[in-house]
């Protein structure tokens, strides 16, 4: 019995269809060039090459030829938890770092990760991420000369 | 010999107080990562480019060089300490060197990897320096089809000998070609592949890639996907640091044959620093009159490895020195901050930009000093910083890489970018795609078209020069041979006694 890698599978569909659109971006690449070949030529051969390339690969994930991590059945059941925090300490971050300030994106960055890898002393955590970004921001900022931006709360200026 | 005065230059260079400085943080810095899993030299080269393009590029570089070195370093004392190597270069080092540790003689494990890389090191730097203006003198005769031809041979042999599956190679180097393509195009000023866009006109930001997929990638995988708690107990260093005679006996050999081994696989385009240590330990198994040993303690498997390992560290830097051409990831980093610094790699770097060149190349020798003398008696407070739990520990890096990404343009387009990198990356591990082809890919790629596309303006649209320059064939017949030589060969190697076995295996 073959089971189909359905995660495979799925990747090599997407990239070929990534491979297909960059194909039909490049044909779009218009260049007045004399001699010689243009602007499109490299993207587009690469662009095919990549669509040949996924459809091996959805040959390998229906065959069974593909080994790696994910092909693996494993007991443990892939945890959701950690990413909701992941991806909400992330989006956070994005939204918060221009008004507020580095410091604080920084912090809850910080916190939400933590957190994604289940440690739960919240407090702890928010004073070490507040203590970290703003080590970051005085060296990089003060010391340094990089820009991070400015917001409510920030060393700059 | 002009080498070597070259060289002299270099140290008056490199031998100032502040450069000094640049080397010891460069490499304190450099085995810390390496002691860390999951975050690599090439990683935080990407991290601190950024952040380095306001100084000066000499000092830059002498902190590159230090990290990749250190990282080395750093690496095999967890490797020999806790089995948990901290780069993949050092995954044979934990074989013999644990069993080592288990067996007491931590000391002995740590001073044969430490002062083999010191030596092998050394030895390769100078070999380094001996050879360059050599390559240089032969590499002026190229014209943009050997350039093309150069770059399909990195192309194809970091696709083809790393990794399991050439597909999957050829998938990832395609794929970070388009990335390098992604934005205007050199020659005319086309925007290419930006789909209307503006935040992507001036393409992608090395940084933003290379620690997207790398350092972000790693933490989303970690999240998933926790490691069982594989610490085992640190195992402890009894008495101080050294080797017995009958030891240093042992080892020394191991310490030339690794570095004759690792220096010239450096210098070739194959992908890393794992292919030479692992031939090493063979070619040290098979010498050996104590074969037993092997798996058990054997000091010369401890002793070839990591002398092979910091060989091939500086093979690598002679291609990127001599032609500008990357053969590993952290190679490939380190020629987009030449770019960044408006230098022109290639073979008049060396003659343009003699003080970065042999100031670098000095530095890599004092780098290389200051690590023998830091790792010794250090080896046990580098060990410590893996007790470090892993939330806060993770949760720093995470902030870190948005520092890095965040200071390049202040975008939150970027930061958006970044993590976006960071799932694909954690695809790309899942999946086993080889990242190295990725970031080499991204950076050759651009270069490889317009070497590709001036060849044939100069030929006129004659094609067929890539193929009547004499060198520019026969880089092409090495290309070719990378690519389907692995494949051919285990075809050959297929015996009906083999394909019982493997039948038998793909009920998996």
């Amino acid at each position: 019995m073959i089971s189909v890698f359905k995660l495979g599978l799925s990747a090599a569909v997407f990239i070929g269809g990534v491979g297909l659109i960059t194909a039909l971006a490049s044909l779009s690449i218009q260049a007045p060039v004399p001699r010689g070949v243009g602007p499109w030529l490299a993207p587009f051969a690469i662009s095919v090459l990549l669509v040949v390339m996924s459809l091996v690969l959805a040959v390998q994930a229906v065959d069974g030829t593909w080994r790696c991590e994910a092909a693996q059945t494993s007991k443990t059941p892939t945890a959701i938890m950690p990413i909701l925090w992941l991806a909400g300490g992330v989006i956070a971050d994005i939204l918060v770092i221009k008004p507020l300030g580095f410091i604080p994106a920084a912090a809850i960055l910080f916190v939400a990760t933590a957190r994604a890898f289940g440690s739960r002393s919240l407090l702890l955590n928010l004073a070490a991420g507040i203590a970290l970004a703003a080590i970051i921001e005085f060296c990089f900022v003060r010391l340094l000369g990089i820009d991070l931006g400015d917001g409510l709360i920030s060393l700059a200026g | 010999m002009d080498s070597l005065l070259h060289l002299l230059h270099g140290f008056a260079v490199a031998a100032t107080p502040t450069y000094l400085l640049w080397s010891l943080a460069g490499v304190t810095l450099g085995t810390v990562i390496g002691v860390l899993p999951g975050i690599g030299p090439s990683v935080t080269i990407a991290l601190l480019l950024p952040l380095t393009f306001q100084g000066d590029p000499i000092g830059a570089f002498i902190l590159f060089g230090g990290i990749y070195y250190g990282a080395m370093y750093g690496g095999s004392t967890t490797s020999i300490l806790l089995n948990m190597p901290g780069e993949s270069t050092s995954l044979i080092t934990a074989v013999d060197g644990y069993q080592m540790a288990r067996r007491g003689r931590a000391a002995a494990a740590l001073a044969t990897a430490a002062i083999g890389s010191f030596v092998a090191g050394t030895i390769a730097t100078l070999a380094l320096t001996i050879i360059a203006p050599v390559i240089v003198g032969f590499a002026l005769k190229f014209g943009p089809a050997e350039y093309f031809m150069l770059a399909v041979l990195a192309f194809s042999t970091t696709t083809a000998l790393v990794g399991q599956s050439v597909v999957r190679g050829i998938t990832s180097l395609c794929f970070g070609i388009l990335i390098g393509f992604v934005g205007l195009d050199l020659q005319t000023g086309q925007p290419r592949l930006t789909f209307g866009v503006m935040d992507i006109l001036d393409g992608f930001s090395l940084t933003v890639v290379t620690v997207g997929l790398f350092a972000v990638g790693e933490v989303i995988h970690l999240a998933l996907h926790p490691e069982p708690n594989s610490e085992g107990s640190i195992q402890p260093i009894t008495g101080t640091i050294g080797m017995s005679r009958d030891d240093f006996r042992r080892s020394w050999p191991a310490w030339l044959r690794g570095t004759v081994i690792g220096f010239p696989l450096g210098a070739l385009p194959a992908g890393g620093g794992e292919i030479p240590t692992v031939i090493s330990y063979f070619v040290e198994k098979l010498f050996s009159k104590r074969k037993n040993e092997f798996g058990h303690g054997a000091i010369e498997g401890v002793a070839g490895p990591e002398a092979a390992n910091n060989a091939s560290t500086a093979g690598v830097l002679l291609p990127l020195l001599t032609l500008g051409l990357p053969t590993s990831a952290t190679a490939a980093i380190m020629l987009s901050a030449l770019q960044g610094y408006g230098l022109r790699p290639g073979p008049f770097l060396l003659r343009d930009q003699p003080d970065l060149v042999w100031g670098f190349i000095a530095s890599l020798l004092i780098g290389n000093f200051f690590l023998l003398v830091l790792n010794l008696p250090l080896a046990r407070v580098w060990a410590r910083l893996l007790t470090i739990p892993k939330p806060p520990l993770l949760a720093a890096i995470l902030v870190l890489t948005t520092v890095s990404t965040y200071a390049v343009s202040q975008s939150t387009f970027d930061l958006m970018l970044l993590f976006v990198f960071g799932v694909i990356g954690y695809f790309v591990k899942r999946l086993d795609f080889p990242q190295t082809p990725i970031i080499v890919g991204m950076i050759l790629g651009p270069m490889a078209e317009q070497q590709f596309r001036r060849a044939l303006a100069i030929s006129q649209g004659d094609g067929t020069v890539f193929i009547s320059h004499p060198l520019s064939a026969s880089l092409f017949v090495c290309s070719l041979l990378s690519l389907f030589g692995p494949i051919l060969w285990r075809r050959l190697g297929r015996s009906p006694a083999h394909t019982k076995t493997n039948s038998v295996e793909t009920g998996s």
